[in-house]
């Protein structure tokens, strides 16, 4: 019976309206399979929450988001703030000081005596213990535990838990801002990339022909420059910053989403329900994004999740060749960058950024993969 | 059977190899980038340098005296001191034996053929300057090797020729003594060119060789020759055993490792493996209280440009404004902290202008000299004083009608991969606001290239860190200052002051010239317009640090600038 | 099969002649100057722009450096990095070790990787597992500058049993291999990781679909049915991360390169960008990107072999 719904039956327009239950409102499941009817995300989304690693990932992403705006507002430091006096001191935390752990203190090696013995330049206190004395170049020299806090004069009771670093800058303040930096960059990167990478696989994937032809080559001329290059040349035209690395990591970065979405199309636009929908006269805007490209939802959105920490990962690289963000902004890239040019000396200020980015990269692919699980569609509906 | 005896006389033959490659005397030294050719006339990379103190030969050589306290001048390729035969011309002898590593001559005709090949017009060596014009400037050579239509100077017309008795000659535009002319043939463009290389590496139209490149295609005429060069790893060195002079060199091998990361070069040096390191600012600190560290001089002083024209900055052609600048730095905070160890000044000449003078008094160290240095002084440390750098500004601003807390925003521009100054500019960024405070802020700006092409391209800056060293001297201290009159057309300060101009000129002169305490006199009148119109701001002087292995035994007993410790002709003790 | 194979080939010429175009005018409307150098004096400079034709219209230089490219494959000569060398030259020169590195620490990666990948999919969810991903996160996570500059740090100054560099001047070849193990080891990670990764993706994807229960239906024990048709199913997208890698090996590591002072051709792309060694930068842009089109031509050809479905321009059904 074809029904049009300005000429309902009467019979079906008198229903009452509160015998109409929203399918995933109602409580029961369904009798048949014993599956609750959610629609296709709140299951996605139940099975994310009953994945333990997912869930501990997204709190660990969710606790560092927090450390980020929350440290540099209450560090009581700011993430510029300098004291060149009070440079390169390494980190003390209360408690753990205790332990010999963070203590504020550090070997130094190969120092003359009367170095040692020069209060000027070792205020009285700071030389803890002198561990060894030798020769060399027929020279005496020793090595001795110094406390950094007394030799540079640090206040009593000022705590830098991370240390600081070459113009006397806490160095935790600055790795938060930096995450703030730093994931926004990541963010704002990797929804530009999926948006235009959608967008133009789509059209490419559901169009094929000449279309298809001229977008794909297309992209490969873009992706046949090195990606460097492409971002020296934006740097050197725009000046080096926030704009300048977002634009330098959008600029061939869709195209892999591009060529996933394409794949996805080739794969879905030759199966029957496309066909149906298409001779029921749905228009190509509809098909493209109503019907096929949930399809590929699952894969983008792991891809997008791995693409976050990866854009952070580029954006340490180019902190790394010169080209990061403007100082004195910090960003993740820039502390590991700075922070390994004196790992020999100083290797804290490398060592918490690492562990940063790295804590940041297990949650972030973490989450990918229960993302992907949680997304497959084989997967719909299991409750183990 | 026969296989185990093989083994074993193989391993016997590699002990005994081993044995004797222990027994060899190798310095280790490093690089931090390799040379882009070993030809000196084509590049102006002062890695250059480095080689050509080994492989390469010239006409004179500074070497360490007997009693390590000092050095001479010697004639390497030269026999003897060059000779005045009147006022602008001069003898060279050249050195009977004097060859290449091959054993082939070096005759007058193979530095006429170096000489002319240098200043071709058509080749363009980018060194061509440093053979017409460096500490002497021969006739005619610069214009033949720029070559205009409108005048064309033919190779006969240049003051470089061999003579009947087979001298070198040369004549000069103005009179110059006898040191000018030693040390105008001790550069790396002086090394004489093998000519049958040399030829073979033309192009067919005569514009460019590749001489030099490879090791294959260089031919060495110093002390050692360069035996291999893998490009950015390692340039090794050998006795050359045709040299004339076999007691100059006590190495057997000389190894320079090429060594781009500050990281690697630490450990290098940690385990051993080098005999000389030179700490960078970032490792200082660990090596300052070494017992060996070792203090060097430097021609250099770090300086901060000013720009004058910047179309967003309403003061910035005012000179109070570059005076409140001038105060505003606090040099002895830079210096130590953040430059690591350096001397704060605020003047500009360096500590080792003047030192081949005649009398070889340093112009730092000369009475004319110390005026101005106390002058600075009595301004504040190095010339650092918050108030007057306040009263200038107060007066700029008066001078252009504008509101005593009118907040001014400034452009500091610098490329992030220097060491030093990136931190400079770091602190300026968060120090100058509080000197001025807060009528003065500074934004920065990077860039990656040189700082030429940054403001080449651009008016919209104010502040730019800077160094230069292509143009010093140590015979003239004025010299220090030619690089920004107007007469050098392609520097990058577009500040040029009509009066600082014409005092130069004075220094310049012939008579002044020639008259070291007059030289004086005038030198420290040009500092104190330069310090009154502030040209720029000098910052710190360069301090470099060494360390050397206790395997290396160093000819000098003290540092000497030109010849530092002679590691070259040092000796190796296990 | 062969009319595709040639239709995608003159596509790829046509790509890299507006590749070499548009690097050559992008390269030279950049604001850099050849010989802006404040250590070559004015005069100097000046002849030396007019030796290199810069003071005529770009048309015209363009016009000069495409008749060389096309009738000798000349793309000029360095001006900065290697003054007077033919930039051909330079990179020759350089590629080798680069090559010779990066096939050592392929032929480490590859092996592994898949062992690693196999490894985590089959025991997925296991602590195994666990344990192998979170290693491939740290290798993908830390940058390779840290990475390399600790291993090198704990390697050769911590426990001394390697050079500090990559040697190219040694008394004995063992002393010449001891020294490729550190840079082998920091260059594989990264590859090692991507394998590993994709592999166990690839792999669960496989081992949980239906022709894998058609397998075992049919009788295969589960190791025989992995190896014949998930193993085989998931190679096919793997080779996808693997041409590249192989195809890659001609471009170097800046980052590895430089701390363990490689003789490769690794920095020479950004060094030559910001010295302003236009012909080299130029040159060297051909070169990655004739890898990357050849990466892209031998993944879509294989791609055409084995599913003709997603042939570029397969139409529109």
């Amino acid at each position: 019976m074809i029904v049009d719904r300005d000429h309902l039956p009467q019979e079906l327009a008198d229903l009452p309206e509160e015998l109409f239950v929203r399918v995933k409102d109602r409580p029961e499941m369904d009798q048949v399979s014993k599956v609750r009817a959610d629609s296709f995300y709140m299951d996605a989304f139940r099975r994310l929450m009953k994945n333990r690693v997912s869930v501990l990932s997204i709190c660990v992403v969710l606790l560092i988001i927090a450390l980020a705006l929350l440290v540099p507002q209450i560090s009581g430091y700011g993430y510029t703030e300098q004291n060149v006096k009070l440079k390169n001191i390494p980190p003390r935390i209360p408690v753990l000081e205790k332990l010999g752990i963070a203590d504020g203190t550090r070997t130094v090696i190969g120092v003359k005596p009367s170095a040692l013995n020069n209060t000027s330049r070792y205020p009285e206190g700071s030389v803890l213990k002198v561990l060894r004395t030798y020769t060399v170049s027929g020279k005496e020299a020793c090595d001795a535990l110094v406390d950094m806090y007394v030799f540079a004069g640090v206040p009593e009771g000022k705590y830098y838990f991370f240390g600081t670093d070459y113009l006397g800058r806490d160095i935790m303040t600055r790795l938060f801002k930096g995450t703030q930096i730093s994931l926004l960059i990541a963010f704002i990167s990797v929804i530009t990339n999926l948006i235009i990478g959608v967008v133009y696989g789509s059209v490419a994937g559901f169009y094929g022909g000449t279309v298809d032809i001229v977008l794909s080559h297309l992209a490969e001329v873009l992706d046949g420059l090195p990606y460097i290059v492409v971002t020296i040349l934006f740097m050197l035209l725009l000046g080096s910053g926030m704009f300048s690395i977002i634009l330098s990591l959008t600029i061939t970065g869709w195209i892999g989403t591009a060529r996933l979405t394409r794949a996805q199309y080739y794969r879905f636009k030759g199966r029957e329900y496309v066909l149906a929908a298409r001779s029921l006269g749905v228009p190509d805007r509809n098909l493209i994004f109503r019907h096929i490209l949930p399809n590929a939802i699952g894969p983008l959105i792991t891809r997008t999740m791995i693409a976050v920490p990866s854009a952070i990962f580029s954006e340490s690289f180019l902190a790394y060749i010169g080209l990061g963000i403007k100082p004195p902004e910090p960003s993740i890239g820039v502390l590991l960058s700075s922070g390994q040019s004196v790992l020999l000396q100083y290797p804290y200020q490398t060592l918490f950024p690492a562990i940063l980015i790295s804590v940041l990269m297990v949650a972030f692919n973490m989450l990918a993969n229960g993302l992907r699980d949680a997304l497959d569609p084989s997967e719909r509906g299991r409750l183990q | 059977m026969k296989k185990v005896w093989g083994l074993l006389l193989a391993a016997v033959l590699l002990t005994v190899l081993c044995a004797c490659a222990q027994a060899e005397k190798v310095l280790h030294i490093y690089l931090k980038d390799d040379c882009p050719t070993m030809n000196g006339q084509t590049s102006v990379e002062s890695s250059i340098n480095t080689p050509m103190t080994y492989c390469g030969a010239t006409l004179y050589r500074a070497i360490p005296t007997e009693d390590g306290m000092g050095y001479e001048f010697i004639g390497e390729i030269a026999d003897g001191m060059p000779e005045q035969v009147d006022k602008n011309t001069w003898h060279i002898k050249i050195r009977p034996e004097a060859c290449f590593a091959n054993g082939e001559p070096i005759t007058a005709d193979t530095i006429v053929y170096s000489l002319k090949t240098g200043l071709d017009p058509k080749l363009t060596n980018a060194m061509a300057d440093f053979i017409s014009s460096q500490a002497i400037n021969i006739k005619n050579a610069k214009a033949y090797s720029i070559q205009t239509e409108a005048e064309p100077v033919a190779w006969e017309d240049v003051g470089i020729r061999k003579t009947e008795d087979g001298c070198l000659e040369i004549i000069t535009e103005d009179e110059v003594t006898q040191m000018d002319v030693c040390n105008h043939f001790t550069t790396r463009a002086m090394v004489p060119l093998y000519e049958p290389l040399y030829e073979a590496g033309m192009n067919e139209d005569r514009t460019k060789s590749d001489y030099g490149l490879t090791v294959e295609r260089w031919m060495s005429s110093g002390p050692y020759k360069l035996t291999k060069w893998v490009y950015k790893s390692i340039q090794v060195y050998e006795r050359n055993e045709h040299y004339w002079n076999p007691d100059l060199c006590h190495y057997d091998r000389v190894e320079v490792n090429i060594i781009p990361e500050a990281n690697a070069r630490m450990e290098m040096w940690e385990r051993g493996d080098l005999d000389l390191y030179t700490p960078d600012p970032s490792a200082l600190e660990q090596y300052i209280d070494d017992p060996r560290i070792e203090e060097i001089g430097s021609l250099t002083v770090y300086h901060i440009d000013v720009n004058d024209k910047n179309p967003d900055n309403p003061i910035c052609s005012s000179n109070n404004y570059r005076k409140a600048l001038y105060y505003a730095i606090n040099r002895p905070v830079i210096a130590k902290e953040i430059f690591g160890y350096q001397e704060a000044v605020g003047t500009y000449v360096n500590n080792q202008a003047g030192i081949y003078s005649p009398s070889g008094l340093a112009y730092r160290d000369s009475a004319q000299g110390k005026e101005v240095t106390e002058m600075v002084e009595s301004w504040g440390p190095a010339g650092y004083n918050p108030e007057m750098a306040n009263k200038y500004l107060d007066a700029a601003y008066e001078e252009f009608g504008m509101p005593k807390d009118t907040v001014l925003t400034l452009i500091i521009g610098y490329n992030p991969n220097e060491a030093s100054w990136k931190p400079t500019a770091e602190y300026l960024q968060e120090e100058l606001p509080k000197v001025f405070n807060g009528r003065i802020r500074l934004k920065s700006v990077t860039y990656s290239t040189s700082t030429t092409e940054f403001k080449k391209g651009t008016d919209q800056w104010d502040l730019s860190p800077n160094d230069w060293s292509r143009t010093l001297s140590r015979t003239y201290p004025h010299a220090a200052f030619y690089y920004f009159t107007s007469g050098y057309a392609n520097h990058p300060n577009v500040y040029v002051d009509a009066e600082f101009d014409a005092q130069y000129a004075v220094c310049d002169s012939d008579e002044v010239r020639m008259n070291y305490d007059r030289l004086l006199d005038e030198t420290a009148k040009l500092e104190k317009i330069y310090l009154d119109k502030v040209i720029h701001i000098p910052v710190c002087q360069e301090v470099g640090y060494e360390l050397y292995s206790d395997r290396v035994v160093l000819p000098m007993k003290q540092y000497l600038p030109v010849i530092g410790w002679g590691l070259p002709y040092g000796d190796i003790n296990e | 099969m062969f009319k595709y194979f040639l239709k995608r080939f003159a596509a790829m010429l046509v790509t890299l002649f507006l590749i070499l175009t548009l690097s050559f005018w992008v390269i030279r409307l950049m604001p850099l100057s050849i010989f802006e150098n404040p250590d070559i004096s004015p005069e100097i400079q000046q002849k030396l722009e007019e030796k290199m034709h810069l003071h005529e219209p770009m048309v015209v230089q363009f016009g000069y450096f495409i008749s060389g490219v096309l009738t000798r494959g000349d793309f000029g000569t360095s001006v900065k990095i290697r003054p007077g060398m033919d930039v051909l030259e330079i990179i020759w020169e350089r590629v080798p070790t680069t090559m010779i590195l990066n096939a050592a620490s392929l032929i480490l990666a590859i092996p592994l990787g898949i062992l690693a990948g196999t490894i985590a999919a089959l025991k997925r969810g296991k602590m195994t597992d666990n344990l192998i991903s979170f290693l491939i996160v740290i290798f993908i996570s830390v940058p390779s500058f840290v990475f390399a500059s600790l291993l090198q740090y704990l390697f050769t100054l911590q426990w001394p049993v390697f050079p500090t560099l990559y040697l190219t001047h040694a008394s004995t070849t063992g002393q010449i291999v001891a020294s490729m193990v550190l840079p082998v080891i920091a260059l594989s990670l990264g590859p090692l990781a991507t394998i590993a990764r994709y592999l166990r993706g690839e792999l669960i994807e496989s081992l949980s679909s239906e022709y894998m229960l058609l397998a075992r239906t049919k009788g295969l024990t589960r190791g025989e049915a992995v190896v014949a048709h998930a193993f085989r199913n998931s190679l096919v997208p793997i080779a996808n991360t693997i041409i590249p890698l192989i195809t890659g090996i001609m471009g170097g590591s800046l980052v590895i390169e430089k701390i363990f002072a490689v003789p490769g051709i690794g920095g020479l792309l950004v060094d030559s960008i910001m010295a302003g060694d236009h012909f080299l930068t130029v040159a060297l842009l051909m070169m990655y990107s004739v890898t990357s089109l050849l990466t892209i031509f031998i993944i879509d050809v294989s791609y055409g072999i084995i599913d003709p479905r997603i042939r570029i321009g397969g139409g529109q059904e």
